[in-house]
This record gives C-alpha cells, sequence and structure tokens, in this order.
C-alpha cells in the first residue's frame, strides 16, 4: 500500500499566469463581485481569520441554543423575535447548537465585544427584554444565569477557555463544574454551519498536521498508544481497528461514520452532529487517510432529520474549500463523504446490519467472522467507528498521546459523554472523564438525592439495571456490576419506578426491533415478554421466575448477533438486583405500587373539604358520592388506575396501595 | 486433496476438511445432529436454533450453533449434554409454536427434542411454557412454516428471485412478489417446494405464500 | 415508466445512490412508495423487485398505500383501553370497512392506534387530525365520520 509521499503544498496560491489563463478561458473576473464557479483551495489561515470575524464581533453576538432539545423547548421562536429586531448594527444574532445543558433550553449566551459572556436559561418571553437589554450593551441582571469571561479575549477553543465570574443560578454551575468537555467543548458556542468558526476554534489543524507531518501508519500508532476505546458501546480498540484495516491485502478501503444511534435516552451523537459536524467530519477524514480509504460514509438515523440536515451543509461547505474531495489540502489525499439515511430501525446499529442496508439489503445481520474490519461493504475492509469516537481523533492528535491519558483510567482512558435522564433535576449531555464516580454524575451534576434514587439505567435496552451506588464509570466497572457502559446513556430511577415493569418495557423494545433471523431471538422474546406481563398483571404461574431465568439466559446464550445477545441484560441484572420486588409481584403485589392491575386507589377523608375534583375528574366514573360517613368512595371494579383523582386532590387524599406498599411521594 | 485438521468429538479423534462447517463434517461421518434450516450448497442460515453443539475454548464449553462453527485445529467438541438438550428443547418448543407441520417429520422431531430437554430437568418447569404463555399471535395462513428462509435462498440462487422475507421480528413472513411481465414471473420450477423441510409449499409458492406488501 | 426515478437519481451524488435514500425521498414526498416507483427504482439500481419489497418492510417509517385524507389515531394506552378505545376501534372498521387495511378503500380516513396521549383523565381520547377528543363513545362514531365529511 503506498504512503502518500507526493510533496505537498500547504497553500495554493493562484498564480498570475493561471489567472491570466483563466481570465481568457471564462471572464469569471468580468463582475468581481460575482462568487467563482469552480472550488477553491482556500488556507486554512484564511478561513480562520474570517471565523475569527465572525465569533468575536466589534458588536453583541447573540447565540441561541437550536438544536433539537433548544427547537423543542420554543427557541424557534425566540430566534425568530430577535433575528427579525432591528438592531441597528449593535448585535448579530446567531444559531448555535447545545452546550449540554438541556434542561435549561432555550438557553442564549450574549457576548460582548469585550469577551464577556451572558447566559440566560429557560427563556421565554418575560426574559427577552434582558436579552435586548444586554444585547445593546446594558447588561440586566435580571433573568440572568451567569457570566463568563473568555480567559483571553478572542481566544475560544471550548467553554474552558470560559471563566465564571458570576454565577446567579447555582444549579447552572453545578451543571458545569464537575465536567471536562475536551470533544463537546464547541458544543453551544459555535455556529455549526459555520465552517469558518470551527477553522477559527483551531479546526482542521488536526487534519494539516496529519496530511503533512504524519504518516498514516504513524497516526495509527499513535491512537493505538492513546488507547482509545469505541465510544459506540463494545468499547473495542480503535487504533487496533484501524490497524486491522490498514494492513488488509485489498487496497481498496471505505470508512463508515456510524450516527444510527438508537438506544433510547442516549443522544450525545445527535447533538455532536447537530452542534459541531466538523469536529466528527474531521475526526473521519483523518480516519479514512490513516487506512488509506477512499470512500466515506456517514450513515445516521431517519430520526435525526436535523442532524442530516447540518451533516449535509458541513460536507457541502468542506468540499467547497477543498478540505473534502480532490486533493484535500493541496496534500495527494481525496475523499468523497456520501450519507445514507436510515429509515427506522435499532437493529442496523450493528455494523453488519447497517452495511447489509448499504447494499441495498434487507437489515439483518451477518454472520461474524469475517468482521468489516476485513471484509465489510462490498466485501472491501471497512472501518466503522462511532462518531463520538471520530471525534475523539483530532484532539488526540493535536494535544497528545500523554494528554489523553492524564484523565481516565489506564484501561480507560479519556472522557466520554453522558446523556442523563430520569429521576435528576437536570438533565443533559454530559462529558466526564473515564472513572468518574456515579455519585458525581447523578448527585452533583444531575441534582438528584442520594435517597430518591433507586437504580441506575446504563447502556440503553442491551444494558443492565443496578441498584445505586456509588461506582467508576469505566468500561470494567461497569461491567462488574452487571451492566454494560453502552453508548453512555444513564437513567436514574427512583424509588416508584417497579423494577419488573421496566424489564417488560425495554423487553418490549427489543421484540419490536428483532430482524426475526433466530428463532431465538424472534420467537423467545416474545415469550418472555408475554411472562414479564403476566407478572405486571399478577397471573404468575407456579416457578415463573426460574423460567424467565431460563429462557433469558437461553437467549443470551443462542442469539446470533448483539441484539438478541444483550436483549435480556435488563431481565438477568433486574431478577439478581432486585428479585424481591419479583417474589412480590409473583405474590401479586407491586412494592413500588405502579402495575395498575396491582394497585388500588382509595380516598382517605380525614382531610377530605368536599370539593368533589375527585368525583368530576375520573374518566371511568368510579369515584362515588354516598350519603353518611363514607361520602366519598372508589368502586374498585370500575377504577382504571389512571391516577387522575390523585393528580388533582388538593388535600392529599388519594392514598395508592398494593397490598402492605403504599405509594409514598 | 483438501487439506485435512485434526478435531476432537465426543473425546474421539477425528480428521475432517479445514473449509467446511462443522454440522456437515459431523453428518458426512455419520453423527446425526438435528437441523431444518441447513442446506449444503445454500449454506448456513442458523435460524432453526437446533444443531447445538458445545465447543471448548480456555477451559470454557460454550454453546454453539454447529451449522456457524469452522473447524480448527484441536477443537473439542461435544454433541450432547443436558445443557443442550435444554437449549434444543427451547429452541423445538418454539418452533412448535409455528405449526402444526404438514410432515409428521417434522412435528415428531421437535416433539422428541422437546420431551429431551424436559426429562432433563423437573417436568413442571418446561409443562407451563409447553401451552405457551396462552396467546399464539401467528395467524392460520402463516402456520406451518418455520421461517428457516431455505425457499428465498433458492429461489434468489437458481430461481427467478420471486420470494422475500416480508416484515421482521415477530411478524415475519415469507411473500411471493409475482411480476408483471412474463419474464419476471414465477417459472414453477418448484424448488421451493423440494426444499421445504415442513411441507408448507403445496401445492405451490402462490397458493401458500398469501403475504402481500401491495394489494 | 414514469422517468420520476431517473429524475430522483441523476440529481444524486453517485456515493448516494444507496436504496433507503431514493425511498426516503419517496416517502417523504408523497406520503407512501408507490409499486410502480418500486419496480423502477428496482429497474435502476439493479436489484431484484422482491429484494425491494423486502427491504421496504422491513423498516417502520415506509408506507405501502397512500394515507387518508383524514388521520384518526386512537389512544390505546392503558386508561383509553380500559374505557372502550377498543370498541371505538372495531366501530370504525365497521364503519369505513376497513378489512385488514389502515385506510378507508376510498382514502377518506386512516385509522391507527397508538400510546398514550398522556390525557388519560379524558379517556377514551382519539386524535382526528391534530385535534384531541375526549370522551368519545362508540356510537359516536357514525356521527363524527358525517362530520368530517361534511368538512371538505
Amino acid at each position: 500500500m503506498s504512503e502518500f509521499h507526493a510533496p505537498a503544498r500547504r497553500e495554493y496560491q493562484v498564480s498570475a499566469s493561471v489567472l491570466e489563463e483563466i481570465k481568457r478561458e471564462k471572464k469569471v473576473f468580468e463582475n468581481p463581485i460575482k462568487p467563482l464557479d469552480f472550488d477553491v483551495r482556500v488556507p486554512l489561515q484564511s478561513l480562520a481569520e474570517e471565523g475569527r470575524l465572525s465569533l468575536f464581533p466589534n458588536i453583541s453576538r447573540v447565540s441561541v441554543g437550536m438544536a433539537t432539545c433548544g427547537r423543542v423547548a420554543g427557541a424557534q421562536s425566540i430566534t425568530r423575535a430577535l433575528s427579525e429586531r432591528d438592531w441597528e448594527n449593535q448585535a448579530c444574532v446567531v444559531s448555535v447548537g447545545c452546550l449540554g445543558a438541556c434542561y435549561a433550553e432555550p438557553l442564549v449566551d450574549i457576548r460582548s465585544p469585550e469577551g464577556r459572556h451572558y447566559f440566560y436559561g429557560r427563556v421565554d418571553n418575560r426574559s427577552l427584554w434582558s436579552i435586548i437589554r444586554t444585547a445593546q450593551g446594558a447588561p440586566s441582571a435580571q433573568h440572568l444565569w451567569a457570566v463568563a469571561q473568555e480567559r483571553q479575549t478572542g481566544v475560544l477553543r471550548g467553554i474552558h477557555d470560559l471563566e465564571l465570574i458570576k454565577l446567579e443560578n447555582t444549579s447552572f454551575g453545578e451543571f458545569f463544574h464537575p465536567q471536562v468537555r475536551r470533544i463537546s467543548g464547541r458544543c453551544g458556542l459555535i455556529d455549526p454551519q459555520n465552517l469558518t468558526e470551527y477553522a477559527a476554534m483551531g479546526g482542521y489543524r488536526a487534519l494539516e498536521k496529519a496530511l503533512f507531518k504524519l504518516k498514516p501508519r504513524k497516526i495509527i500508532d499513535i491512537i493505538v498508544a492513546a488507547g482509545l476505546r469505541g465510544r459506540g458501546g463494545a468499547g473495542f480498540s480503535t487504533g487496533e481497528k484501524w490497524d486491522i484495516t490498514s494492513r488488509s491485502p485489498d487496497p481498496m478501503r471505505i470508512v463508515v461514520a456510524n450516527a444510527d444511534e438508537g438506544d433510547p435516552g442516549a443522544y450525545m451523537d445527535r447533538a455532536l452532529l447537530e452542534s459541531d459536524p466538523h469536529g466528527v467530519l474531521e475526526g473521519l477524514i483523518i480516519a479514512a487517510y490513516s487506512v488509506g480509504a477512499s470512500q466515506g460514509y456517514i450513515f445516521v438515523r431517519h430520526e435525526y432529520p436535523l442532524a442530516v440536515q447540518v451533516l449535509r451543509k458541513a460536507i457541502a461547505s468542506a468540499r467547497k474549500v477543498g478540505l473534502l474531495g480532490h486533493n484535500i489540502m493541496g496534500s495527494s489525499f481525496s475523499l468523497e463523504i456520501g450519507v445514507v439515511e436510515s429509515a427506522g430501525a435499532f437493529v442496523c446499529g450493528e455494523e453488519t446490519s447497517m452495511l447489509q442496508v448499504m447494499e441495498n439489503k434487507r437489515g439483518e445481520p451477518r454472520l461474524r467472522p469475517p468482521y468489516p474490519a476485513a471484509q465489510g461493504l462490498q466485501d472491501h475492509p471497512t472501518l466503522i467507528n462511532n462518531v463520538e469516537t471520530l471525534a475523539n481523533i483530532p484532539w488526540i492528535l493535536l494535544n497528545g498521546v500523554d494528554a489523553f491519558q492524564e484523565l481516565g483510567t489506564t484501561k480507560s482512558p479519556g472522557t466520554k459523554i453522558f446523556c442523563l435522564a430520569g429521576d435528576v433535576e437536570r438533565m443533559g449531555f454530559i462529558e466526564l472523564p473515564l472513572g468518574t464516580n456515579t455519585k458525581v454524575l447523578v448527585e452533583e451534576i444531575g441534582g438528584a438525592s442520594e435517597q430518591s434514587v433507586k437504580a441506575l439505567h446504563i447502556g440503553g435496552p442491551s444494558g443492565g439495571i443496578v441498584p445505586y451506588s456509588g461506582f467508576s464509570l469505566d468500561y470494567e466497572s461497569v461491567a462488574a456490576t452487571g451492566a454494560i457502559m453502552g453508548s453512555g446513556g444513564l437513567v436514574a430511577l427512583g424509588t416508584n419506578s417497579c423494577m419488573v415493569d421496566m424489564a417488560r418495557h425495554l423487553i418490549n423494545f427489543m421484540v419490536q426491533e428483532s430482524c426475526g433471523k433466530c428463532v431465538f431471538c424472534r420467537d423467545g422474546l416474545p415469550e418472555l415478554e408475554a411472562m414479564l406481563r403476566a407478572l405486571c398483571i399478577g397471573q404468575a404461574h407456579e416457578g415463573i421466575l426460574e423460567d424467565i431465568e431460563e429462557l433469558s439466559r437461553a437467549i443470551a446464550e443462542m442469539a446470533l448477533c448483539g441484539l438478541g445477545q444483550t436483549a435480556t441484560n435488563s431481565v438477568l441484572t433486574t431478577l439478581k438486583n432486585f428479585l424481591p420486588e419479583y417474589q412480590a409481584h409473583v405474590r401479586g403485589k407491586c412494592p413500588a405500587v405502579h402495575c395498575k392491575p396491582l394497585i388500588d386507589f382509595e380516598i382517605n377523608l380525614t382531610y377530605c373539604r368536599d370539593c368533589r375534583a375527585c368525583y368530576l375528574v375520573c374518566p371511568s366514573g368510579a369515584v362515588k358520592i354516598r350519603s353518611g360517613k363514607e361520602r366519598f368512595i372508589v368502586d374498585q371494579q370500575l377504577c382504571t388506575k389512571c391516577w387522575a383523582c390523585y393528580e388533582t386532590c388538593p388535600f392529599d387524599c388519594i392514598k395508592i396501595t398494593s397490598e402492605e406498599f403504599m405509594w409514598k411521594n | 486433496m483438501e487439506e485435512l485438521i485434526e478435531i476432537i468429538v465426543d473425546r474421539h479423534n477425528m480428521l475432517v476438511e479445514r473449509n467446511i462447517f462443522l454440522l456437515q463434517a459431523l453428518s458426512d461421518r455419520g453423527i446425526a445432529i438435528p437441523s431444518l434450516c441447513f442446506n449444503a450448497s445454500l449454506g448456513a442460515y442458523g435460524s432453526c436454533g437446533l444443531c447445538i453443539v458445545e465447543t471448548c475454548k480456555d477451559d470454557v464449553w460454550l454453546p454453539r450453533h454447529a451449522c456457524l462453527v469452522r473447524p480448527e485445529a484441536g477443537l473439542q467438541i461435544r454433541t450432547a449434554s443436558p445443557r443442550i438438550q435444554r437449549l434444543r428443547a427451547h429452541a423445538a418448543r418454539l418452533l412448535l409454536k409455528r405449526g402444526p407441520f404438514l410432515k409428521k417429520e417434522v412435528e415428531a422431531l421437535l416433539l422428541t427434542l422437546v420431551k429431551e430437554g424436559t426429562d432433563s430437568m423437573e417436568p413442571s418447569r418446561l409443562a407451563g411454557s409447553l401451552e405457551g404463555s396462552g396467546e399464539n399471535h401467528i395467524s392460520l395462513d402463516k402456520r406451518g412454516c418455520l421461517l428457516c428462509g431455505l425457499c428465498v435462498r433458492i429461489c434468489r440462487k437458481i430461481g427467478k428471485c420471486q420470494l422475500t422475507f416480508l416484515g421482521r421480528g415477530k411478524s415475519l413472513r415469507v411473500g411471493l412478489v409475482s411480476g408483471d411481465s412474463a419474464t419476471v414471473a414465477c417459472g414453477s420450477c418448484r424448488a421451493c417446494r423440494h426444499i421445504c423441510p415442513t411441507g408448507f409449499i403445496t401445492p405451490d409458492a402462490r397458493q401458500a405464500f398469501t403475504a402481500r406488501l401491495y394489494r | 415508466m414514469s422517468g420520476y426515478i431517473d429524475q430522483l437519481w441523476e440529481q444524486l451524488p453517485a456515493n448516494e445512490r444507496q436504496v433507503v435514500n431514493i425511498l426516503n425521498k419517496l416517502q417523504t414526498e408523497n406520503g407512501f412508495v408507490s409499486r410502480d416507483l418500486l419496480i423502477e427504482l428496482a429497474d435502476r439500481a439493479g436489484v431484484p423487485e422482491s429484494q425491494l419489497h423486502g427491504l421496504v418492510s422491513f423498516f417502520n417509517t415506509y408506507r405501502t398505500s397512500p394515507a387518508g385524507k383524514h388521520r384518526i389515531r386512537i389512544c390505546y394506552g392503558t386508561a383509553c383501553y380500559a374505557q372502550g378505545a377498543s370498541l371505538i376501534n372495531d366501530r370504525l372498521v365497521e364503519e369505513l370497512k376497513l378489512d385488514g387495511s389502515d385506510t378507508s378503500p376510498d382514502g377518506f380516513v386512516t385509522v391507527e392506534q397508538v400510546y398514550c396521549v398522556g390525557a388519560c383523565s379524558q379517556a377514551p381520547v382519539i386524535i382526528q387530525d391534530e385535534e384531541i377528543k375526549n370522551r368519545i363513545k362508540s356510537y359516536q362514531v357514525p356521527l363524527l365520520l358525517d362530520d368530517l365529511r361534511k368538512k371538505v
């Protein structure tokens, strides 16, 4: 395999003679304002300078978080209101991605010309005026959440170049304090559609270094030495995968970025693609260069339309300035990247299933070995890496192996992006060194109290559910608890969550997503689901727990692909860690007072004030009014356990029980 | 002459070709492993889950599909054990729910496997689940098809490529895509009918496979 | 042959002509993937038609028949189900002669089941186009359909 040894040119200047030729041929310079209609290689320096003008203008820069989380929270109307305003050249409005504090959306950041950033969270019509005031140069303290200053004005490579100088909303500070946002540092600060801003923040410098200062073999050695592990879930050594692909006798290699993030509750890849797409692209191009690939693809979920749009635009703008296509940056390396959109199937996140779809076939996983790195797309060696894994590459090349390994553990170096959801105060996507304790994530950043969290669900439907305790978040330690790190999605389950119902819910998901090829997964999982449902409705048969465990193990042992093999993790971990809950269900009780057929609603008349709210709101007419002492009573035959009475009663008179277990808020 | 390597099956040494599926190697030497979805010329598929054997790696015995194992020198294999019987019993029981099957041998095979697996553990355990957990969601016109995929694969290999799997997961079914023009219509070669292990494709594919994506 | 697929094909860069990309376009633009276009696509992509049938049915996104002019989604969450959601469904099937499809033969209404709209205190709930209607009884179905027809 030939190394790229053609003399590389760093900057491509259009020489006078060439200009003369072009002038004669294309009459391009007739109207000097007309844009060139062919692609030009623009030096990184020029891109960075243009980006600086955009990032650090000498007027106020108002950035509104417009990633999917922001939009759902209502950021579009905020952006519209701010954009349509006549600022009289005092301010400009930009749509940025997500800072990571998704609970705080819509989030607005106003940058003053002196490099001071004013953050407003949960923006609504009332805070709009404070934002306008601040943008006009008279910072308003009302509704303000935090103020930060660029440590060096005009230097911003990521959120860590900001120093907090004033904190009005302590919760906001608690969210960010323990984080180390190495990979996600630009998210929420940079306009994802603006390549020049990315260049101004140091973007594409790693690619430059890779193409002109390092050989592909050297780059692979660096990644192997760094010990980077796949962030998609398997945690396989990234450098090793690159090595296998690069050593194949087949000269035609392909790289694919896996953006089919299917775990419900995990959205770090979406966040990276929507907020900082060039970071991922740069990693992908470096990967392609290192393994000698000439074709690149990004396989992205259909359910991420904004990410697809942002990606397509990023690829087009990279191509326009010579960062993609022929002779990237003047080197002898060429690469084209195509975007392939999936159409709704969780199993397509599995590497071989994805390859099948890219070959226009049904997404049924292939038998492995051979692995895609040896034989993948059209049987060519195909390197498939997760989006977050690729986003780590430029950082490692620019900062070095030692710096990368400063954080994390020996076996799991570096940082990881976690998505925190569930019974916590503050949800979002959070970047922490691997090896951080769960308490930091759930209690310090998430804001939950130790007593309120019963269990942690880690790793999506393939993951496990473990009792909440403090342990290290690295691949080995999480595996030791019985769960798997997976893609980093973490759901905190409160004291009112039923573990049996949770397991049933996750198995139901896997039943719907199974490809159907092998009997254990296709027909075994529905049987398992039926047994779990029987538990939840109080119709357990004798020996059901043993049957559930037996079948779960059988499916895990004999399923053909990762989906089936990990589908029963939720059942096996909850059986092991929460056996008493299962046993209670066998006897027809739900300790979490959750499963509807096993709970009863009663009205405790001690504090009743006769407001009749329960009677009026009950959809099934189960609440009856009687004369005498038992004024309001629930007819158990009619009650559908919809919780409406509980939610409506202002005096907390509704008592929900499951035999001896009582529901507590 | 193809290279031969030595493997150990049930403590007996055996010489087998390198590039062969274990299931076939064993069957060629008279060791019958139950299987319904394997065909020598169509290759391994892994759907029926019956051909389970155990292989030893690092002193640990793991259950594997025999049709997916490629022999390596020194590989140790067990063709019978309580675990193998239990796992085959699960697969057989799940497949039985897709019955009844026209070919009685299939029904008999599956029932035998279930009984063998049940005898090796307390009868009460599998008794409840043998009846299924109540509902059988498989519609009547699809009963008798194992979803082994042999018909789809052979039609793709030597036929007009008219058969395909439709849907996914528990609603998986085989459909016949009848072409509009004469050149792509089913050629009535009956290959699918001959290769079907359960006799489902009777009298022909058109009448057996009623699932359609477009009506 | 309409040439529509050819048009789409030519518009796409060579490395983005995967069948899923084109099917996604068809689904977004027309609301479903018609058999005619599927046959054209099979021809252009050089794959057997049956392979595309298999692919289309594999995914959640694709419809193979146009959705009706109106859309009625019945909430099948537990509260609504217990309050007779299935009775409403049965009545709709009867009135619209659904017979296995989710859309009435005249293309007027598509009936779907969805899971928990979150308005449990108003059970049973249906969503007619974008409007949530509460406490529906199965005997109200014919009147409901009548009103829809008069709407135009």
